[in-house]
């Protein structure tokens, strides 16, 4: 039995489907090679922001400082931050502290806002550490890429 | 006839390699690939749930972080305390986490100031 020869264009065919084939197979090889060593990064890191706040009205100070932040889960979902503040603040005769708001924003890789919260709080002067609860609208965990909290003074004393 | 039979058995394994492919991908990401069931392709998501660190005379002198992963496993996680100029690093080798968070203290060195505005705590970690 004899047959005509290949021509060219089924050839280049040939090869190409050929070229196609191998690539696929050992794209799903090295897809299976990599399984067997270890799982694949999707999020291997968070930053948070633990804020700061030093200032003065005349001859009275404030220091307030973030000590720690934790997230509040359900499911995987965020609901609430817990924040710990210590402070020192100075008040004048007849006022028992000053207000500050403490923030907490939650962003994502592109440094989208996912959610926020914050709490105006009366700080009493003295030296002072207490624990608060900022409530956030749920949000994936996984989202997730920062934590920032922010100190903002009022700029009012307040009397508790 | 032998050329159209060697080319129509190209197609039927092209178009069945593409498919059998392409549907493993669209059933749920890579997760869903594996050479078996006991390796799968994942994708790890560390979650970080708090991070304290302990003050003494305006120094931050050590972090403790709460910590879990979305695939358990062996990690080395590090915390990276940052403020100005000054960088400090705790490190936790060989760390087994679930998707239950673990607690992780550790001193710090060098101890930097904890000034304002603030310090910066990054956290991360790859499998071990």
């Amino acid at each position: 039995m004899k047959g005509r020869p290949l021509n060219l264009s089924l050839l280049f065919f040939l090869i190409i489907t050929f070229i196609i084939l191998f690539s696929v197979l050992e794209a799903y090889s090295t897809l299976i090679t990599i399984s067997e060593v270890e799982p694949l990064p999707g999020r291997d890191s968070i930053t948070y922001f633990l804020s700061k706040y030093t200032g003065n009205v005349g001859q009275f100070n404030f220091m307030v400082e973030t000590r720690s932040v934790g997230l509040l889960i359900t499911g995987d979902d965020v609901y609430s931050a817990v924040i710990t503040l210590y402070w020192s603040v100075e008040a004048p005769g007849g006022q028992d502290g000053r207000y500050f708001t403490i923030s907490v924003s939650l962003y994502d890789d592109n440094r989208e806002s996912l959610t926020s919260g914050s709490v105006t709080l009366c700080l009493r002067k003295g030296t002072h550490s207490e624990s608060y609860t900022i409530a956030l609208s749920n949000t994936n965990i996984d989202k997730v890429a920062e934590v920032e909290t922010s100190i903002i003074d009022s700029g009012r004393w307040c009397k508790t | 006839m032998m050329k159209k039979t060697l080319i129509i058995f190209i197609f039927i394994i092209l178009i069945t390699t593409t498919l059998a492919y392409s549907t493993a991908i669209y059933v749920g990401d890579l997760g869903q690939l594996g050479a078996s069931e006991k390796t799968p392709v994942a994708k790890y998501n560390l979650r970080v749930y708090s991070v304290s660190i302990t003050v003494e005379n305006n120094q931050i002198t050590s972090i403790t972080i709460t910590v879990a992963s979305s695939i358990p496993g062996t990690y080395n996680i590090y915390a990276r305390v940052t403020n100005g100029t000054c960088t400090a690093t705790a490190t936790w080798t060989n760390v087994d986490l679930t998707t239950t968070p673990s607690s992780l203290s550790s001193s710090l060195t060098p101890q930097c100031s904890y000034t304002a505005a603030g310090a910066t705590v990054e956290v991360g970690g790859e499998p071990a």
